[in-house]
């Protein structure tokens, strides 16, 4: 018999003779004092019952939530949900690896543009980036790179082109003031105009104070070209003081302080 | 369910799952390195050698051009939007490199001849490039073109060297250039 019935019976039981023994009483067929103390047995059977009938129940309810939580896992866990789940979980992956994908092809840009190496290129494919590219508002560094190359090769006519264009399309001081430096020494190196030359170095240094570069051009400009080394001097001591480490800066300023002839 | 049908039904969705790990995998795999820069079996190996008309007048164009130091092949089409971002670079580097025998040779992909001449007065022509139609898709087909725009460089040697897919640039192709030049000479 299953031990919930068994309770359940000593529990009637009790009940039962609770009843018959109020029945007894009743007809006297018991002493009040047997029928205390019977009471008092039957009470207590019937609270063991009560309590035993609980136990039970609980653990039953225990058996049960253990067994449905078993049931759901598995339920959970069945073949179509893993597929689903599967399909999902790729699907999840491929949005992951697609996005990071697009995210790369659209980083290479910026960071070529940081990380650019002007050396790595040839003349030719800077020319063909910068035509292609002639209206990006970054693209004065790039002209600025291949056009000294050309004026570090003589090739001033390629030069003059890119400085020109970066006056033209909104240079910063810097930018501005590299250009109008080399184009005011190309003035004066390649086609011998020393006032144009003095005055382009003007407007360098208007640009950006104290530009090294224009300062030395201007210097040797005056000096060379103008034939005024003393008013050269001050320049180059600007020059010197700005950049010590250039000791070919300090050989000129004492041929220039000695009135010397240019070389 | 019995227990033999669970059974069948785990091993089949397990089945399912490395399946998915399997094309996730691939997937991943085919993504990885510039999506541009697309492998072909054409490359390191010698291009296709066609001759197509000349788009307008008469004359035809070979591909790869034998005077050339560098054959630049450019499918492209009126309706390809992509073919708009990159013709100017195109041009430029055609322009840029014309003096160290880099040629451009421009082949209309599955398009009216009307069409794509507008699509050139439109965008830009230049006199160092060649445009070419391709009749029956011969050379689409020999070059085994996926999706346009594609472009693809030849060497001197008549080698492929890269083959884009997608919309060129200007410092890509300028890249690839000066490599095949610096290599070869």
């Amino acid at each position: 018999m299953p031990e919930r019935a068994r309770w359940q019976q000593r529990q009637a039981q009790a009940a039962r003779d609770l009843e018959e023994l109020d029945q007894q009483l009743a007809e006297g067929e018991i002493s009040v004092a047997t029928g205390l103390r019977l009471r008092e047995v039957y009470l207590v059977e019937m609270e063991e019952a009560r309590r035993g009938l609980a136990e039970q129940t609980a653990d039953e309810d225990a058996d049960s939530d253990s067994s449905a939580e078993r049931r759901s896992s598995a339920g959970f866990w069945n073949p179509g949900r893993i597929v689903v789940l599967a399909i999902l979980g790729t699907a999840a992956v491929a949005l992951v690896i697609s996005v990071g994908w697009f995210a790369r092809t659209e980083t290479p840009a910026s960071s070529e543009e940081e990380e650019f190496d002007p050396s790595r290129y040839s003349n030719e494919t800077m020319e063909a980036v910068i035509t292609a590219n002639a209206d990006h508002p970054q693209i004065n560094g790039m002209r600025l790179a291949l056009a000294a190359r050309y004026f570090g090769s003589g090739e001033f006519p390629q030069a003059f082109v890119h400085y020109r264009e970066v006056l033209e399309h909104n240079p910063t001081p810097g930018e501005e003031a590299e250009a109008l430096t080399r184009l005011g020494w190309m003035a004066w190196a390649g086609s011998g105009e020393t006032q144009l030359a003095i005055e382009t170095l003007d407007r360098a240094l208007a640009a950006a104070p104290g530009h090294p570069q224009a300062l030395y051009f201007k210097a040797i400009v005056l000096w060379c070209g103008a034939g005024q080394p003393l008013t050269a001097v001050p320049l180059l001591e600007e020059v010197a003081e700005a950049l010590p480490s250039e000791t070919a800066v300090l050989t000129e300023l004492a041929a220039a302080r000695a009135e010397e002839e240019c070389r | 369910m019995s227990k033999r049908a669970g059974r069948i039904g785990i091993v089949l969705a397990a089945g399912v799952v490395i399946a998915m790990a399997v094309i996730a995998g691939v997937f991943a795999a085919r993504l990885s390195g510039d999506p541009q820069i697309s492998s072909s079996p054409l490359i390191g190996g010698p291009s296709p050698v066609v001759t197509l008309p000349l788009l307008e007048g008469t004359g035809e164009v070979t591909i790869p051009d034998p005077e050339a130091q560098v054959t630049i092949v450019n499918f492209f089409a009126s309706w390809c939007l992509e073919c708009r971002v990159e013709h100017a670079d195109l041009l430029a580097v055609a322009d840029a490199f014309s003096g160290a025998g880099v040629r451009l040779i421009q082949v209309a992909y599955q398009d009216r001849t009307t069409d794509a001449i507008a699509f050139l007065n439109e965008m830009g022509v230049s006199p160092l490039v060649r445009y070419v139609s391709d009749p029956g898709s011969r050379a689409a087909i020999s070059f085994g073109v996926f999706g346009i725009p594609e472009t693809y460089l030849i060497g001197p040697d008549g080698r492929v060297t890269k083959r884009i897919t997608g919309p060129s640039d200007a410092l890509g192709l300028g890249e690839e250039i000066d490599r095949i030049l610096g290599a070869t000479g």
